[in-house]
Formats: structure tokens, C-alpha cells, sequence
């Protein structure tokens, strides 16, 4: 049960940089590595100002914003001097090393008996049940402060992708969405697309440092070097979310990318379980992602098939 | 609203599957009672030399115990493959499995360990200090379910030998990894010791492998006596080009780690990992056999041995005093014996 718990809450909290990978990549279609620098930034901000005896929740919101910050770099970066897409990411996430590790101020700060978010969550779900440190759900064994970690992974994706939701359906987010698709229609609409890509990537960055806040918030630790290979993760659960339900309803897309991080998690949790090597851990892993990439699409290739033997 | 549920179906069916997958191949039952079998989870954080070392060592010290594995304790394995997601995984994962005692080898799995482990059993050993990871406020006072080995670099040894049988070199130079929380500890120590040693230090930041062949001419092109390199796992990998650098401008190199001395490194004082395990390995045996953590202080693994290597005396034009070629030899032997 724990692992199920943890697996699901670290696949809700990095679903949060799987939204802001979305809006990168899918609606801007900028491949923006900024991202590993990001989510560290939001960890190491989230942290320091944690242990300086901030509070938790306006902590995390101002990793936030640093996130935003860098992002919008990225942006102006590509925009205004006009650096090629890949490059700006490069170069944002380059600079963020150094950054991280002067806010952090050396490689790792452990967070284990600080009140953060995931504490005040578990101690007040300890309360809220009268004290009991696990209760019985259908026969398992529920241990409370997992529950309630759970519950405050669950409660924070769900408010992201809702806001999100709202956000995209407004006039500004529309545009947004459309500078994506057609960048010369939206210019000739009098839409400056050089504030849009800023804007963007100031959200999506926004949201996966959010994301380092509750990561290293949830782990109880952040380090310099936990933001390495991240943007793979976030674009393996866009992929697999898109896999799943198709590309066709935005509030679809934005449930598949959470969805597509969750189920991933779930998926390196299970070949945990069940004692794997961990030296093939990686390769079982990428099995897995190509198998949920192939499966929807094999899937409707045999329905078609029965379909046109039924015709027939 | 029935299309978008249709459209969602396949996904939630998979997050189900995978979720009762989990679920149901969750936890055996605990066993009670006196002479009930120890589940030890070993937890290691990537897979390099010294960790892996370390993790022998561990093993060997268990076995030295008396305890035996099948009968007292059962080994369980896993490797986060320096993940940093995965690392939480791995400690939710033993936890599941009902583990009585999880070895933690390196910093972010202790940290891990403590934060998601319930209140397991936690015995650390390849971290450079349990207190800056935050399992403590010293070696005895420290959080009651956790204690461990911290590994401490031989530099009071070797800036004793180097003014012993080198005294004209004063200033050192070194390359340091900022990201490496080991590194950071390690480079306080050096400071420390190389000023009581009345020697100073020349530090050139490096952050990725492919900068390392750059930092290593910065740094030789220092005015420097020597390269004596700290350890880490980024200049582990790429002390060649370290060794090379200094082999261009005669520039001695002092190391701290064994498989330095075979890429070109004139001397080590390196550390065994190996005998820091078994030291934990010991803790873990005491665990096993009743006693509580909290009474089990922390420990600093100072040993150390001595390599050398003559041909890259050579090819620094220095040559190695007699007496420090047959103290490598003793010490060699007696590591032999030892085994």
C-alpha cells in the first residue's frame, strides 16, 4: 500500500511538470530543456526559504515565480535576440546550475524536520482522524500521513489542471494556444507572438518549479542534481497522456498528461515490486512507455479491421 | 460527456490494472516473534566503484558478525541509477515489502530513508557526513531509529607524508565539483588541513565530464606545486585527462582514490571503502541482534592506505624515496593478508 501511495503522489506532484512540459511543448511546439534547470530552482527556492522559517505554502509559491522567472529568460532569449529554440533552453538551463547552487548554497539541504507543506498536511490529517496513525480502507492498511500526502498531490494537480483549463479557454489563452498552431494567422490578428512564447514559457516553468517545491518538499531533501533527466519524464507522460486519449479536446489532453504521469510512476514502482534488476530498471521502463505508445494505436488497428471483416 | 468518458476509459483501465497490480502484489505477512528472519534492503543510489565497494563491505561485515544470510536475514537490492524520482520509490517500495532494516549507501537515499521509511531501521555508510545530511546533530545525538559510518578523506596523512618526503611543495591545486555534496564537505576538510599544514590551495570549479580536460589545463597552468586531486565521482571518471595535464608540465599528482594511481596519479592515500562497509555492516548486526540505533553512535572511517605509482614519479621527474616505496609495499601486503 505504501508504494502504491507514494507512487501515485510522486506521479501527481510530477504531473505538474508534465502540465508545464505540455504547454511548451505541445502548445508551443518548443522542445524548452529549460525545464531541468527549473524544477531544481523551484526545489532549492521551495527549501532555503523553508528552513529560513518561511511559510511553507508561500514558499512554494515563490519558487514559483523564480520558475516563471527563468522561463520567461528562455523566452526573451528565443523572442527578442532571436536564439535558436533549443539553444535558449541550453542556455537558461546552463546559467540555472550555477543559480541553483548559489541558492541552495552547496549541493544538497536535507529538509527532514522542517514544516513543510507535506508535514502540515500529515499532521493535520493525523488530527482531523483523532489521532490515528493509519486506518482501513476495504481491508489495506492506509497509513494517514501518506493518505494526506496523497491527498495534497491530488488537491494541488487538480487545482493546476483546472485553473489551466480555465486559463487556455480565455481569450489570452487562445491566442495562446493558437500562436502555436499558426503563428502568422495569430500575427496578423495583432497578437504579438514574441509576448506569447514569453508568457508561455514563464507558465510552463512556472509550473514545473512548482512542482521541484513539492518534489523536494515530499522527498525531504533538495539537491543540485535532481533536476537531471526530468524534461525526458515530463515529455514521456505528455506522450503517453496523448497516447491515451487523443489530441483532440484540450480538458482531455491536460487529465491524459496527468494521467500519462501517473500511470509512468506506477509503472517504475511495479517493476520495483517486483524485484527487478535494478541495472535493467531503464530499459524495462522504456519498454513499458513504447508499450503504452503502441498499444491505443494497435488497439484501434484490430476494431478498424473486425469492423471492415464485419462489413465484408 | 459519454465520449469524453469513453475517450478516458482506456486510461483509467491502465492506471486501475497497474494500481491492483501493485496493490496485490503488496505485502507479505510479518513474521513474529524471536528468530524471525531480517529483511535488510540495500539501497544504493547509482552504480559506481566506490559505492559498490562500500556495499561489499557492508555484506562482509554482516557475514563477519556470525549472523547467517538464509537463517538470521535476507538481502534485498536496489539501485536508483542516480534518479533522483526514482529514490523515493525505492525506500516506499522496501517499506512494502515489509523491511526491517534498510543500508542506505550514499546521501539523497539516507535522506529518502528517513523522510519515507517510517521509522525502519536505517544503517548509512558511503555518505561523507550522517550530520550534514541531517540524520543528527552529532555522532550521539542523533534521530533514535537512524545511525551509520561517515567517510572521512585521508588528508591529515597525506599532507604529512608530502611535507615529509616532499617539502618543497607548498601549494596545491585541485579541481572541485560544486554539485557534489561530498565534495563540498570534503573541500571544508581540505582547506582545513592544508592551512594547519601551513599549505595552500588552488580550486578550479568543474561542473560536467566534457569541462573536465579544460579546468585540468586552468589548473596546472596555475602557479601550483602539485595536483592533489579530492575525491568525487565526476573527476573519478575523468582523472586521464586530469593525470595528463599535469604529465605535460612534470606536475606531481597526489590522489584519493585507488584507481587513480593506475591513470597517472603518483601517490594516493585512498580510502577503503571496503572496511567503512564492514563497519556498518557491524552497526547493522547489532540492530539485528536487538539493540536500538539511538544507542548506536555514529562513526568516522578514517582508514586509509597508501599506493603508489614510480612510473608516473617518472614522468613527473621526481623520484620516490626508498622509504615510502617499502611503506606501499608493507601496506600492501598487510591489505593481502587481510582479505
Amino acid at each position: 500500500m505504501n508504494l502504491l501511495l507514494g507512487a501515485w503522489t510522486i506521479g501527481l506532484i510530477l504531473s505538474l511538470l508534465a502540465l508545464g512540459v505540455y504547454i511548451s511543448f505541445r502548445i508551443f511546439h518548443f522542445p524548452d530543456i529549460t525545464a531541468d534547470g527549473s524544477i531544481t530552482l523551484g526545489a532549492s527556492v521551495a527549501a532555503v526559504l523553508i528552513l529560513q522559517g518561511w511559510d511553507a505554502f508561500l514558499a512554494s509559491g515563490l519558487a514559483c515565480m523564480c520558475g516563471a522567472v527563468a522561463g520567461a529568460t528562455t523566452g526573451v532569449l528565443n523572442a527578442k535576440f532571436g536564439i535558436h529554440k533549443l539553444l535558449s533552453g541550453i542556455l537558461v538551463m546552463t546559467a540555472l546550475y550555477s543559480i541553483n547552487l548559489h541558492v541552495l548554497g552547496k549541493a544538497n539541504v536535507p529538509l527532514l524536520d522542517a514544516k513543510t507543506l507535506m508535514t502540515t498536511a500529515e499532521r493535520a490529517a493525523v488530527r482531523l482522524l483523532g489521532g490515528v496513525a493509519s486506518f482501513n480502507l476495504a481491508g489495506w492498511e492506509v497509513p494517514t500521513p501518506d493518505a494526506a500526502a496523497l491527498a495534497l498531490a491530488l488537491l494541488s494537480a487538480g487545482l493546476v489542471a483546472g485553473g489551466m483549463y480555465a486559463f487556455l479557454r480565455t481569450n489570452l489563452g487562445t491566442a495562446m494556444r493558437a500562436t502555436g498552431d499558426n503563428e502568422q494567422m495569430i500575427r496578423a490578428l495583432g497578437v504579438s507572438v514574441e509576448n506569447m512564447t514569453i508568457l508561455g514559457l514563464a507558465i510552463s516553468n512556472g509550473l514545473i518549479a512548482l512542482s521541484g517545491a513539492l518534489l523536494a518538499q515530499y522527498q525531504g531533501f533538495a539537491d543540485v542534481q535532481m533536476g537531471i533527466g526530468m524534461v525526458v519524464w515530463g515529455l514521456a507522460s505528455v506522450i503517453i497522456g496523448q497516447a491515451l486519449v487523443g489530441e483532440q479536446y484540450l480538458g482531455l489532453t491536460i487529465t491524459g498528461a496527468i494521467m500519462g504521469s501517473v500511470l509512468f510512476r506506477l509503472l517504475v514502482a511495479i517493476a520495483l515490486r517486483w524485484g527487478l534488476d535494478p541495472n535493467d530498471l531503464k530499459l524495462v521502463t522504456a519498454l513499458f512507455v513504447f508499450g503504452a505508445l503502441v498499444l491505443p494505436e494497435l488497439l484501434a488497428r484490430t476494431r478498424r479491421k473486425a469492423a471492415q471483416l464485419r462489413h465484408a | 460527456m459519454a465520449l469524453v468518458l469513453k475517450r478516458l476509459s482506456f486510461g483509467l483501465v491502465l492506471l486501475l490494472l497497474a494500481s491492483a497490480a501493485l496493490l496485490f502484489s503488496g505485502s507479505e505477512r510479518r513474521q513474529d516473534g524471536t528468530g524471525r528472519k531480517w529483511r535488510l534492503h540495500v539501497i544504493q543510489y547509482n552504480d559506481v566503484v566506490d559505492s559498490n565497494e562500500t556495499k561489499d563491505g557492508v555484506l562482509a561485515g554482516l557475514r563477519e558478525s556470525g549472523l547467517v544470510e538464509g537463517r538470521d536475514y535476507e538481502l534485498h537490492f536496489s539501485n536508483a541509477q542516480g534518479d533522483m524520482a526514482t529514490v523515493s520509490a525505492l525506500v516506499d517500495s522496501a517499506v512494502t515489502q515489509n523491511a526491517d532494516l534498510l543500508l542506505t549507501l550514499s546521501t539523497p537515499t539516507l535522506q529518502a530513508a528517513i523522510r519515507r521509511g517510517k521509522g525502519t531501521p536505517v544503517v548509512f555508510a558511503y555518505v561523507a557526513s550522517g550530520v550534514a545530511a541531517g540524520a543528527g546533530a552529532s555522532h550521539i545525538d542523533h534521530l533514535p531509529f537512524v545511525t551509520g559510518v561517515d567517510i572521512s578523506v585521508g588528508y591529515p596523512q597525506m599532507l604529512a607524508l608530502v611535507r615529509k618526503y616532499f617539502p618543497r611543495v607548498h601549494r596545491l591545486g585541485t579541481l572541485h565539483v560544486p554539485a557534489e555534496a561530498n565534495m563540498v564537505y570534503f573541500l571544508e576538510q581540505f582547506r582545513e588541513a592544508a592551512g594547519e599544514a601551513g599549505m595552500e590551495i588552488e580550486v578550479v570549479p568543474v561542473s560536467t565530464a566534457t569541462d573536465v580536460p579544460d579546468a585540468a589545463q586552468a589548473l596546472v597552468g596555475k602557479r601550483i606545486d602539485a595536483v592533489m586531486q579530492m575525491p568525487g565521482n565526476l573527476v573519478a571518471s575523468a582523472f586521464g585527462s586530469i593525470a595528463r595535464a599535469a604529465a605535460q608540465v612534470h606536475l606531481p599528482v597526489f590522489a584519493f582514490q585507488k584507481a587513480q594511481v593506475e591513470q597517472g596519479a603518483m601517490v594516493a592515500i585512498t580510502r577503503e571503502y571496503f572496511d567503512s562497509g564492514r563497519i556498518a555492516g557491524a552497526q547493522a548486526a547489532r540492530v539485528i541482534r536487538g539493540e536500538s540505533p539511538a544507542r548506536i553512535p555514529f562513526e568516522t572511517f578514517s582508514g586509509t592506505y597508501l599506493v603508489v605509482n614510480p612510473e608516473a614519479a617518472r614522468a613527473a621527474g621526481v623520484t620516490l624515496p626508498p622509504a615510502l616505496l617499502e611503506q606501499a609495499r608493507r601496506e600492501a601486503m598487510a591489505r593481502d593478508g587481510h582479505r
